[in-house]
């Protein structure tokens, strides 16, 4: 983050449009606006710079007002991500890096046959942006990219980005395959990515960049150069530099691109400590202190640690993620790897230069178990469960732009299906995670969950127990007036669901009666394992926190208009 | 920590590669080297003036050097940014070395990388140890409330680099492995992607 807030950035949210189907993003990206012909060569003239002057294009916002958060953008007593029942879940990881990183070793196809050991269908190529990575390492990793897609062609491979924020943390930026996907990432990278903003000279407030960035993407989608771009802001808390401004203008300027953040970092191995063979390190790797010039000083010292393994933002009961909820805005949760160096693997990296070869090269096996490296083979330890009508490039990422998703560590759930509907003040379908439905006020609100528990062992050979499901809600207090706000005191826990054993599935409800103000509901579960007297995570203790001890799983949320 | 009234202060703004703190107290100490005076608080602060934040350090002299002027110039050119006294009221004063003594000063902020008593502090040492041979005045527990007679782990090199809070010099710690506290902030923490571009 930057000190020097601006709070001004005028965006246009109109709320009476619509895109012409109940099923929201599930159905046709085609924007009515996108076919005027004064509309289109006016975005493609401003594309147009972003691409060649690249971080010089101008930063006045001309482009503001483009984009429309899918739930945002749903009227009242409109239904999206109406529930059917019949969503197929598929497991994914969205931060995974290769020897195409300076800081880590693997070949694509070693990241991509573990993940799909460990079960995942859907895995995003993430190498950390910077100059050597723009100029050398995308025309290098793309062909392999390329050739482990055809080899696999069952898993869903995407090419990514490790974004570095202007001012801010890291971030993943995700495209489908297509014509334009590597010049679009080359393009956004020269232009954008913080460290090659920092090699250009550019200092001072560099916040506004990543809302051009942002809005960059946001019109590669209006052009129709790619179907879809996501973003999701990487390990928020960890450096304290992700300020609750910063997440917001970044939703704000791009809806349908910057769409959640992980709500639980990757590294969930380095706090395994010495004593049980680790590197004793912080969960996460979540062991600073907030050492930072730039750091947004109002966040207590408990925001540099994770809890449970998750970030302290998605972590924390009427915390920064409910005040972005309570906004009754779309930000969605995800868990994932971020493997670099896996625990107890024998390889090191390899001998180049990164910086004049764009690798490290082949990484070199000692033969022996290495137990300093803090992370997970993609689908290890951490996935993210992924609602999508389609197994397909686009269809995964609409739903993880929709939020239909599940952040699950160490399988303590296999599955998750959610209704929230009022039979009979409201819509009687309902919707699912990352939708919105309404009821009239007074009217009751039915949310169904229905749980299937893990139906075997997970990768560390122990048959998970999920404890309980906590349903938490709190009101939409609508817009925040203070960008910086991060609490969401009404924000609470409505009910506590204990779970038995001998059962493959559980299936709970919980009725809002009398419901006046619009609201959202959001589920975490646990193993019960490390909870504190309120039923919360326990801060992670540096040095001493095996993750396979303290598994949760967070779901996104489902607004509930009361009209 | 209280200072007397005769305390010398002087705030600096060291240039960005300077603020580390080993590289921060060597070039303190060898502008101090055989001036009369030496550094007993060194404090780090944030800036926020600027767009871009900045560090800015406090440090309390044990007396006035021989030739303070002289001094602070050698210092100035160690830190590659200017230093000021405190107590003067110069409008042109830099803002790191501005905020470093108002904090110092005000004793709300401000972490510090040398205080009295902390060279002497290594390995596992009770909080009331801590208390009683260092200027730390109290030692607050995140998630944990410490009792005197609880051990703080402070690493064989007694890495210790406690905050200024409403007025008080307070280390947080925090639980650690093995039934002891760590300080909450740690001399080796993982650096994120090293080597890299970043």
């Amino acid at each position: 983050m930057s000190h020097d807030h601006h709070h001004d950035h005028p965006h246009h949210h109109d709320h009476d449009h619509s895109h012409g189907e109940v099923s929201g993003v599930e159905g046709t990206w085609a924007d009515p606006q996108a076919d005027d012909p004064l509309s289109v060569s006016r975005r493609a003239f401003l594309v147009t710079t972003a691409v060649v002057a690249g971080a010089a294009a101008g930063l006045g916002g001309a482009v503001s007002g483009v984009g429309q958060g899918v739930a945002a953008a749903a009227g009242a007593g409109t239904t999206t991500n109406a529930w059917t029942g019949r969503t197929r879940y598929y497991a994914g990881d969205h931060h995974i890096h290769t020897k195409y990183s300076p800081d880590a070793q693997y070949d694509v196809a070693t990241q991509v046959i573990k993940g799909r050991q460990y079960g995942l269908d859907w895995m995003v190529i993430t190498d950390h942006g910077g100059v050597a990575h723009q100029k050398l390492s995308i025309d290098k990793i793309t062909p392999e990219i390329e050739k482990v897609r055809r080899q696999y062609a069952g898993t869903m491979i995407y090419q990514g980005l490790e974004w570095n924020i202007p001012g801010a943390e890291h971030a993943t930026v995700m495209l489908p395959p297509g014509n334009a996907t590597v010049d679009i990432l080359k393009a956004f990278e020269a232009g954008y990515d913080g460290s090659a903003l920092a090699a250009k000279g550019v200092t001072g407030n560099v916040e506004p960049y990543a809302i051009e960035a942002l809005k960059y993407l946001d019109n590669q989608v209006r052009n129709r150069r790619t179907e879809i771009a996501l973003m999701f802001a990487n390990h928020p808390s960890r450096q304290g530099i992700d300020s609750p401004h910063e997440l917001r203008n970044w939703r704000d300027a791009a809806p349908s691109v910057a769409v959640g953040m992980e709500g639980a970092p990757g590294h969930q191995a380095a706090g395994i400590p010495v004593s049980q063979g680790g590197p004793g390190s912080g969960r996460g790797y979540y062991d600073n202190a907030g050492a930072r010039a730039d750091r947004f000083l109002p966040y207590p010292p408990e925001s540099y640690r994770t809890f449970g393994g998750f970030d302290w933002m998605t972590a924390t009961l009427g915390g920064l993620w409910d005040s972005l909820l309570a906004e009754g805005k779309p930000w969605w949760v995800t868990a994932t790897s971020d493997s670099h160096r896996v625990f107890r693997d024998t390889r090191v990296q390899g001998p180049l230069d990164f910086n004049t070869n764009g690798t490290k090269g082949d990484a070199v096996d000692t033969g022996r178990p290495i137990t300093q490296y803090g992370d997970f083979w993609p689908g290890q330890y951490s996935s993210t469960l992924v609602g999508s009508d389609s197994r397909s490039y686009v269809g995964i990422m609409q739903g993880l732009q929709a939020g239909k998703v599940v952040a699950v560590h160490g399988r303590i759930i296999e599955g998750l299906d959610v209704r929230v509907r009022s039979a009979k003040d409201g819509d009687p379908q309902g919707a699912t995670l990352g939708g919105r439905t309404w009821v009239r006020r007074g009217g009751s609100v039915t949310v169904t969950i229905t749980v299937k528990v893990a139906g075997g062992a997970n990768a560390n050979g122990d048959v998970p127990k999920l404890a309980k499901v906590d349903l938490i809600s709190g009101p939409i207090t609508g817009e925040a007036s203070d960008r910086d706000r991060f609490t969401a005191p009404e924000t609470t826990v409505a009910k506590t669901f204990e779970v038995g054993r001998g059962r493959a599935q559980w299936t709970f409800e919980h009725t809002f009666t009398n419901v006046e103000r619009s609201f959202y509901v959001r589920l975490r579960g646990s193993d019960g394992n490390q909870l504190d007297s309120n039923g919360n995570p326990l801060m992670d203790v540096v040095g001493d926190a095996n993750p396979w001890e303290d598994l949760w799983f967070y779901a996104n949320p489902v607004f509930v208009d009361a009209i | 920590m209280t200072a007397s009234l005769t305390a010398v202060w002087w705030g600096g703004a060291p240039a960005a590669d300077r603020v580390a703190d080993a590289h921060l107290l060597a070039a303190v100490d060898e502008a101090l080297a055989g001036s009369g005076a030496a550094a007993e608080l060194v404090c780090t602060h944030v800036d926020g003036s600027a767009p871009a934040p900045r560090v800015g350090v406090s440090i309390r002299l044990t007396g006035e050097p021989a030739d303070p002027a002289a001094t602070r110039s050698v210092l100035a050119r160690a830190l590659a940014g200017p230093v000021v006294a405190g107590g003067t009221h110069d409008a042109d004063v830099a803002g790191p070395a501005r905020t470093a003594l108002v904090e110092a000063a005000a004793g709300d902020a401000g972490r510090a990388v040398r205080f009295p008593g902390s060279a002497s502090v290594t390995g596992r040492v009770p909080v009331a140890d801590l208390i009683a041979a260092t200027a730390i005045e109290q030692v607050v527990g995140i998630g944990v409330e410490p009792a005197g007679t609880d051990v703080v782990d402070t690493g064989p090199n007694g890495f210790l680099r406690p905050r200024f809070s409403g007025g008080r010099l307070t280390l947080l710690v925090e639980r650690a492995a093995g039934g002891v506290l760590q300080p909450f902030e740690i001399e080796d923490p993982h650096q994120c992607c090293e080597g890299g571009g970043h």
